[in-house]
């Protein structure tokens, strides 16, 4: 919430959109609006397709935020075609309750980097609902197995006990901002052919004039 | 369906098959789904289900370009083996150029590659300018073969002549794209391999009665892939079992009742919501089409945005939000009363589902649960994903970008929240200003949720009845169950009773595919060599073709002897020549009733020479007798004989040369291909492949939709049904007439007796045929009793169908009692004759001549049958 202060540095910063997805239920709201607004919603409606921004300070840099919870159910899965072509880093949640969950997130891997066509992209593993230790269906060390398989970090947290939630959301930040930096010169060349682009340069030149 | 759709189909029907469509017609893309082409199929094939046979199907996406200079719009064509089947909507570079869009085609010959060409669109301002190749890409079949669909980034393979080297160096200019074209396509090739219905006996008998226990077994061990298409096929089989209902509800009860908290009802991705979702599709589909398919096309047309998020839209003036806020309002009370209007189209089995369900929670004292459990199934997994992906949901071709899909998104949210019964906030303030709309609504979403849930209203009738393949689809869920059955799971269930089958069924079924020619389910008339026009597998031709046993038209003089056929040479490869052993093969009705009769005896176990003999000797009298069927069912019998042999034309290069591209031989010439417009070539298309003769629109009109016979679970043998023994027995009667009585019984009578005793008693390719067997004599052959039970198949026809066969077996009768008539006195002429001629002379010179006569009555259509593949 601090970048408020720093407007004109916040409007250099590139937007960084952050995906969060996973099965039905799991607690990708929950998760989402504890990060955002800090409260835990009791009510477990589900999503379509919500989007929150924020700007906060990842070490020490001013970031913006964009950040898309998406639905978990399996019927909307164009509409995860559409965002999971535009995320630049992603939190794939399961629910440690729910075996199920577990299941879906070698598919969403799989998914994401199939559409990104790349062999590695900024992606946390986060199993939600550690609280509900004596209801746990998914034993931390396959967690853990399964994301050192998918050779991504492994978080364990808590929507409601607001644990470990900011730290997922400024895990991937890093993530994003690290794979990004080793990627520079393809991110570089996007941004050039993005001015190329008449309709964009047009648009640039009007902004610098105001 | 409505009118138009029924029209549509029935074009297709009448003008092609396969089907090639346009996506731009916003043509429904898996027609083949529609019951009045399974009904047309299964009415042309009658004997479907008795036979062995394979279904091809593709399921292909085309998703995306990268690396496409940002030019014009983009389309591409979609190719199997070289015949056009479909084009995407043009769609402009934005990131990528994104079509999204999937096809579906099913009951294809069998194919060799899949091409899909990306064009550039003409410049709208050149009036000459055309479609410019950019590239293709080719993908083989065995690429796609896996279970589960292939989704991959495709370099597109640019050509090399002019227009593509200019495109190149236009790539190449371009420094900021160093990606070269590339496309990302998901394809599935399905080719499924299915036994005679009755093979499935017991796994359907296991389903039917073991539903739950074994998806209570399957449900932690499937994966989310496998679980999708697991409960597609189960729902289906359930759905033609008259098992839906209690299917369903015993899965959906049992989720409700594991589950502790009743916020997570209905929310994950598990069989019972997959096989409710699926069963929407499979019963409500015209209700979506009837309920939301204008709305959806006037919200895509519209191009005002109804962006509410001041953060999306910037800085804009207040009266811009608000008339965004005014437009979104409208879109979403259109929708629902849409929605909420039409809530006596929802069909019964669905309307009976949710009466079931809040009456077992209200037993339960959980009541409160219903509403929930209903608005998640009707909402969540069906209306609101039809409206955030229309395309999907077959309501629109293209896939809906930019503002109309945020339009949409919003539109969904908000009917979403609606059927949540909660308020906006919290999450997205934006979102409050519905909040009015969303309470004032309430009470109407209660009424709507309780209406489409009792059981007094009555709704429409079951009208078209989806018509599912059940051989297909359970010998899909042989397959899944194959996967996952493993010996660990069998030795849990080992003790118990329901699962503990499993195994043996699947071995048994494993065993049963592991024979080649099926012998275990051959019996006197089922068997076909394939599964009907469209789709006759190759693999059934050739097999037929090293089978014909030289003379199987041995005079009963054993077995033996008919073996001994073997060994002589081949008067002919098939029955399109007019040699004379079909003729007389069929004739010798003797031998093959023993063989009939022998092979029913010794079911499931006879894989004998003998067996494989008789098998390809029924295939010949099958074969004659589609003709026959044809013949007598409308007068565009003809034309449409020829369709089994174009589709049995082994090599793909002739069906490409039939196709549009038949101007364009090889690829490298396909940027000719974009010269014609989609018309032209369409209408190319149904002229130059004889697949597109004369449909089977022309020669009868369809009868009304088969009311279908509830299918009688069982688990011991049936009750002897004198009805069904009086049927199987009739057919038999009219299979073991001579083939060319029914195809040209005007040939037969014009010939003098001594031509047709000529032809048949001395063939001149068996010499071991009788020279004095009765003319024409139509005889029985001989069923055991027990025969019903190889054809459970039977129950399923309705009444109609039988009728209709009733009829043409009658008028196949008078035509034999008529033709018996003819050879008598044509007997008796000879026998008067002969005491007056020259007995040598007439006997050689007539045969001659009248032979000739009656080859040339006989070959010309015969032999243009033969000719028309090249």
């Amino acid at each position: 919430m601090g970048g408020r202060s720093n407007h004109s540095a916040a409007q250099n910063q590139p937007v960084l959109r952050i995906v969060v997805v996973g099965g039905g239920g799991v607690g990708k709201s929950a998760l989402t609006i504890q990060f955002i607004q800090r409260y835990f919603v009791q009510d477990y409606d589900p999503t379509i397709e919500d989007s929150y921004t924020k700007q906060c300070f990842v070490d020490e840099d001013l970031c913006k935020l964009e950040i898309l919870d998406t639905a978990g159910q399996e019927e909307f899965s164009t509409m995860r075609e559409q965002y999971l072509r535009t995320g630049s880093g992603f939190l794939i949640i399961f629910a440690v309750t729910d075996r199920n969950s577990f299941e879906e997130v070698r598919k969403l891997h799989e998914l994401i980097c199939r559409i990104k066509d790349r062999d590695d992209f900024p992606i946390i593993l986060v199993g939600n609902k550690a609280d509900l230790e004596n209801e746990r269906h998914v034993a931390r060390h396959e967690a853990e197995e399964l994301a050192h398989r998918l050779a991504i970090p492994y978080l364990e947290c808590s929507a409601k006990l607001r644990k470990n939630v900011d730290e997922a959301f400024f895990d991937i930040v890093r993530l994003v901002r690290k794979y990004q930096h080793d990627e520079r010169m393809p991110i570089h060349s996007e941004i050039d052919r993005k001015l190329e682009s008449p309709i964009k340069l047009k648009k640039k030149k009007n902004c610098r004039i105001q | 369906m409505t009118s138009s759709q029924c029209m549509h189909y029935f074009v297709s029907i009448s003008f092609s098959f396969p089907i090639p469509f346009y996506s731009r017609t916003c043509a429904p893309r898996s027609a083949y789904h529609c019951p009045l082409v399974s009904y047309l199929r299964k009415t042309m094939n009658p004997r479907r289900d008795l036979q062995r046979r394979t279904e091809n199907g593709i399921l292909i996406w085309i998703l995306e370009a990268k690396g496409l200079p940002a030019k014009r719009k983009y389309y591409c064509e979609l190719c199997l083996d070289k015949t056009l089947y479909a084009r995407t909507s043009s769609k402009s570079r934005s990131d990528n150029v994104f079509w999204g869009e999937h096809f579906e085609f099913g009951m294809l010959p069998k194919i060799d590659e899949v091409c899909v060409s990306v064009f550039r669109e003409a410049d709208p301002k050149k009036k000459k300018d055309r479609p410019t190749l950019i590239g293709y890409v080719v993908i083989t079949m065995d690429q796609l073969a896996g279970r589960n669909p292939v989704e991959r980034w495709y370099t597109v393979n640019t050509t090399n002549n002019d227009t593509s080297s200019r495109i190149a160096s236009a790539l190449g200019a371009k420094s900021s794209s160093q990606d070269a074209p590339s496309l990302r396509i998901k394809a599935r090739w399905q080719s499924v391999d299915i036994l005679p219905l009755r093979a499935y006996e017991d796994l359907l008998h296991l389903l039917c009665y073991s539903y739950l226990p074994l998806c209570e077994q399957l449900e932690p061990i499937l994966a989310v892939r496998v679980k999708e298409d697991f409960a597609t096929s189960l729902v289906r089989v359930m759905y033609k079992q008259r098992l839906a209902k209690e299917f369903l509800c015993d899965l959906i009860m049992r989720e409700v009742e594991q589950l502790d908290n009743d916020h997570l009802m209905f929310r994950g991705n598990s069989l019972a919501t997959k096989a409710m979702e699926s069963f929407m599709k499979l019963v409500a589909d015209d209700y979506l089409q009837s309920t939301l398919s204008d709305f959806i096309k006037t919200v895509l047309q519209c191009e005002d945005s109804c962006e509410v998020d001041p953060q999306k839209l910037g800085n804009v003036s207040n009266s811009v939000l608000e008339k965004n806020r005014a437009l979104l309002m409208r879109y979403a009370e259109v929708a629902w009363t849409k929605i909420h209007n039409n809530v006596h189209h929802i069909p019964v089995d669905l309307r009976e589902v949710f009466a079931i369900l809040r009456c077992r929670l209200d037993a339960q004292n959980r009541g409160a649960l219903a509403d929930t459990l209903i608005s998640s199934s009707i909402f969540l997994r069906f209306l609101c994903p039809a409206i955030l992906s229309p395309s999907l949901f077959n309501l629109v071709s293209e896939y809906p970008s930019g503002a109309n899909a945020r339009n949409l998104t919003l539109i969904a949210k908000t009917l979403q929240n609606l059927a949540n019964f909660t308020k906006f906030g919290g999450k997205e303030h934006y979102m409050e200003f519905m909040n009015e709309f969303v309470e004032r609504e309430w009470h109407r979403m209660k009424d709507f949720l309780l209406r489409i849930s009792s059981g007094t209203q009555t709704g429409v009738e079951r009208n078209a009845d989806a018509v599912v393949d059940t051989g297909k689809e359970l010998s899909l869920i042989a397959t899944y169950l194959e996967e996952a059955w493993t010996p660990l799971l069998q030795e849990k269930n080992a003790n118990k009773k329901a699962l503990c089958d499993v195994k043996s069924i699947l071995h048994d079924l494993a065993e049963y595919k592991r024979r080649p020619d099926n012998a275990a389910f051959h019996s006197p008339m089922v068997q076909q060599p394939s599964s009907d026009y469209e789709n006759s597998p190759q693999q059934n031709v050739l097999p037929r073709h090293e089978n014909v046993p030289a003379y199987r038209s041995t005079p009963p003089v054993g077995q033996a002897t008919i073996m001994g056929g073997r060994s002589m040479s081949r008067p002919a490869t098939h029955l399109l020549t007019s040699d004379d052993y079909v003729l007389s093969s069929a004739f010798q009705t003797p031998s093959l009733r023993q063989a009939g009769a022998r092979l029913s005896d010794e079911t499931g176990t006879s894989s004998s020479r003998t067996s494989d003999k008789t098998t390809s000797s029924a295939e010949i009298r099958d074969d004659t007798d589609s003709d026959m069927e044809l013949e007598n069912r409308g007068r565009g019998g003809r034309s449409r004989k020829r369709l089994p042999r174009t589709d049995a034309s082994p090599s793909s290069s002739q069906q490409a040369s039939s196709g549009y591209l038949s101007n364009n031989p090889s690829r490298s010439s396909y940027s000719n291909s974009s010269s014609s417009s989609p018309v032209e070539r369409l209408a190319a298309l149904s002229i130059a492949n004889p697949v597109f003769g004369p449909g089977p629109s022309s020669g009868y009109n369809i009868p009304a939709e088969p009311k279908e016979v509830v299918y009688q679970k069982r688990s011991s043998p049936p009750p002897y049904d004198p009805e069904a023994h009086n049927y199987h027995y009739q057919p038999m009667q009219v299979y073991a007439v001579p083939p060319d009585c029914q195809v040209s019984p005007r040939t037969q009578a014009g010939a003098t007796q001594a031509n047709i005793q000529n032809r048949l008693s001395l063939p001149r390719t068996n010499p071991r045929a009788s020279r004095n067997s009765t003319l024409l004599r139509p005889s029985v052959v001989n069923v055991p009793d027990d025969w019903d039970r190889t054809s459970d198949y039977w129950r399923d026809r309705t009444i109609e169908q039988y009728r209709n066969q009733q009829e043409m077996i009658e008028s196949q009768a008078r035509e034999i009692e008529r033709l018996k008539k003819e050879n008598l006195e044509l007997k008796n002429q000879m026998m008067s004759t002969t005491t007056k001629i020259d007995s040598k002379r007439s006997d050689s010179g007539a045969s001659e001549d009248s032979y000739d006569s009656l080859s040339s009555l006989d070959r010309p259509s015969r032999k243009s049958i033969v000719v028309m593949p090249n």
